[in-house]
Order: structure tokens, then sequence, then C-alpha cells
């Protein structure tokens, strides 16, 4: 298979645009889409408070729901095409977007058991780099990068980069949120991981743009959330765990641990994947943004760690625990999503539910 | 001339910040691109000077090279 890049859109604008309402929907994003494509009024309003009474059970693994309160977030991003900007605040979308926080947040609070205790507990009497060891021994990856490295054909190669793209097109965006909430030297220390996510100055180089064009190198939409309907609910379960501990203030120790855990474990797999890459025949430049994430998390991770995390942790010892569960969740989610690509991939299923190129 | 300021991490890099170039210990010099950057201090990079992570994979703690040279 030959690799063209994408031609339907410029690289360097698509980024700007709303997603658009996403198609593939189940029975409660399609009644809370359909309501969100009015302007707000009472109606409407009485009848989403009433989808929110009816948010019962589980949601962790029900894409219908993780859609819904993927699209209900993403009017704190850049908000949806069409859908008028005052949903934003309306009181009735954040009835529905609590009732679907928490159960989200009760699911993998039960999830992740005791680990953000012993996260807590390893980090105040051995180390901050052994609190993160103890929630890896305890949720261990299932090595899909090396997997990728080794043996991903095309085809899964472009399946994972979608699969990274509802996060990675926004990327940074999620721990923002933090900024102003922290103080003293955790504050510094984001900011200064940001300010290299967002291109350090120089135009083109945030770290969303080099992924959008590699994107767009390797045949692939790099319009922002252009694979939404692709997507299967794992995707979409850990991007709403960034959105959901960085829009809570009570869990921004959690968006900071979330964050580290981040810095701290994309060095190596990034490694492999601009290996994948180069196997794979694609263009050099769609590699970039590989290469960029070796270098710079090798960098963030140290700052992410010790000057950020650690720094609010010496400052807020209390806040131990909400760190530990920013790990523990991310991790859990992280490492669900690879297992199920994994699982598809070594079975030579797609893991996406649509075809993208 | 501005201020450079070095910050060891434990069984990791030397974090860099301020300085325009690296002077490795060849003598080499290696442009500065960002605000901070991370020095390799374990060898085993594949990236060096920059560190790579790679010395999170050593099983036996080397020893740290505990400086490079700035200018
Ligand atoms: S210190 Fe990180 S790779 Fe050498």
């Amino acid at each position: 298979m030959v690799v063209v890049a994408h031609e339907g859109v410029a690289a360097a604008s698509p980024q700007q645009l709303a997603p658009r309402v996403p198609r593939r929907r189940g029975a409660l994003s399609d009644a809370t889409l359909r309501l969100l494509v009015d302007s707000p009024n009472e109606v409407s309003e009485r009848r989403l408070r009433a989808l929110a009474t009816r948010v019962s059970g589980p949601v962790l693994a029900d894409r219908d729901a993780q859609l819904t309160l993927w699209c209900l977030y993403e009017l704190q991003y850049r908000g949806l095409a069409h859908v008028d900007e005052r949903w934003e605040w309306s009181p009735a979308v954040l009835t529905l977007r609590g009732a679907l926080e928490a159960s989200f947040e009760a699911e993998l609070r039960r999830a992740v058991g005791d680990l953000p205790r012993t996260f807590a507990d390893v980090s105040r009497e051995t180390g901050l780099v052994e609190a993160f060891e103890a929630v890896d021994q305890a949720l261990p990856g299932p090595g899909a990068s090396r997997y990728v490295r080794r043996s991903a054909s095309l085809a899964q190669w472009q399946e994972l980069l979608v699969s990274k793209s509802i996060y990675q097109l926004k990327e940074a965006d999620p721990h923002s949120w933090a900024i102003p909430r922290l103080a003293g030297d955790a504050k510094t220390a984001l900011v200064e991981i940001q300010y290299d996510e967002y291109g350090a100055g120089r135009r083109g180089r945030q770290h969303s743009q080099l992924f959008a064009e590699t994107m767009r190198l390797c045949g692939l939409d790099p319009g922002y959330a252009a694979y939404l309907d692709a997507v299967p609910v794992s995707v979409l379960a850990l991007n709403n765990l960034m959105t959901m501990l960085g829009l809570h203030r009570r869990l921004l120790a959690g968006v900071v641990g979330h964050l580290a855990l981040y810095e701290s474990t994309s060095c190596l797999p990034n490694k492999h994947y601009a290996v994948a890459a180069r196997r794979l025949g694609v263009p050099a430049d769609a590699v970039t943004y590989f290469d960029e994430h070796v270098e710079a998390d090798a960098i963030h991770e140290q700052v992410a760690v010790v000057n950020m995390l650690g720094a609010h942790l010496r400052d807020h010892p209390d806040d131990a625990e909400v760190a530990g569960f920013g790990v523990a969740a991310g991790a859990l989610l992280d490492n669900e999503l690879a297992r199920q690509q994994l699982a598809c991939w070594r079975a030579g299923r797609p893991f996406l539910l649509e075809r993208v190129a | 001339m501005r201020d450079i300021e070095l910050q060891p991490c434990d069984g990791g890099p030397l974090l860099v910040r301020g300085a325009r170039v690296w002077t490795d210990d060849d003598g080499n010099r290696h442009p500065v691109l960002r605000p901070v950057v991370a020095v390799c201090r374990c060898g085993k990079s594949s990236l060096r000077p920059w560190c790579d992570g790679t010395h999170k994979l050593l099983r036996v703690a080397v020893a740290l090279d505990p400086r490079g040279s700035a200018s």
C-alpha cells in the first residue's frame, strides 16, 4: 500500500473549526444533540434535565453515554458546529453533564480501588518516581507500542493515529485548565511544559499542529475531531477523563497527576512509533512528531514529576490521593484502549468502527 | 551572557535552562532550540547530547556524568 498525503483539507486551517455534530449516535446522544441544535429555550432545557434523571447505571463502556459527555465537554473547548455557544453555560446542560460525570467518576473510583491511596503512601514514604512505579506494577500496560514497532501494518498504523487524534489534535488543552488554579512552583513548571507543547513561540510547531501534519502525510484527514464517528468508546472515555479532571477544581491534583503520567510514559512509546513509521515508509516529515516527542518528553517528564507534581504535593500534601486517582484512572483507561487495539490487530480485525483510509 | 540554570535529576538527565549552545565532552557545539533541554548523563541516549528517556531502562544505576559544559 502506498500512502498518499490527504489532500481534502489544508493542514493549517481545519484545526480552527468546531467539530461537526457526530453522525454515529445512540439514544441519549441523539436526544441531546437534537436539543442542542436549537437555541437555548425553556422546553429544550426541561427536556435536557429530564434526560439527566434517566442517566443510570454504568457509563464507562457505554459509547452513547461517553459520546454525549464528549459533546457536552466540547462546548467548553471549541464548541460544535451549528450549536449555539450559549449552551456552554446552560444549567440544564451542566445538570446532564453532572449526572454523566457522577456515574463515570464513581465507576473509575471503583475500578482503581486502593491505588490512589497506595500512590499517596508511596509518594510520601519513598518518592514520586516510586509511586508511579507502584501504579505501573498494579496496572501494567499490554505493550501495544512494541507491537506497533514490530508488526503493525499501514492500516493499523492509520488506526493508531486516528485513535490518538481525538486527544492529540487538542494536545495539552485539557491540562491547561489547571494553569489558573495552581500557584507557586507547580504553576511555573506546568507553564514551562505547556509553552513547549504550544510550540515554544515558533509558528506551526504546536504539537497538535505537528500531529495534524503527520496525519495528513499518512493519508488521513487532519481535521479536528474529524474521526469522532470512527472511534470506539475506549477512546472517548480516556479523553473525557482528562477533561473531567481539568474542569473540576476539586480534582486539580488529578489533572496534574494525569499530565505527569502522560509525560513520564510517552518517551519510549514514541520511540517505538518513530521506528514503526520509518519501517512502514511513511514520509519523513510524518516522523517529526514522534522524534520531537522523544526529545520533548524526556525533558517534560522531569519537569512534570519533580518540579510540577512534586512542588504541588509539597505545598498541598493532602492532595496526594487525588493525584493518585488521576494517575491510576489515566493508566487504567490507556491500558484498556491498548488492550482492545492489540486484541483486534492480532486477530486481523479493524479496531475502529469505520474504515478511515 | 545569559544566566544558565542547571538542574540535575535523580538517576536521569541534567536540565539546562537559558543556554543557546551546549558543548559536549568532545568539544562539539550543539545549538539549543528550546528554553529548557535535558542533557543525557547516562551515556546511553540515542539522541546525545540530549536525553531520550533510555536511562529509565537501565537496571543498574550507572555513574552519571555530573556535567557537560555550556556556553
Ligand atoms: S540520561 Fe536520559 S537517556 Fe541518558
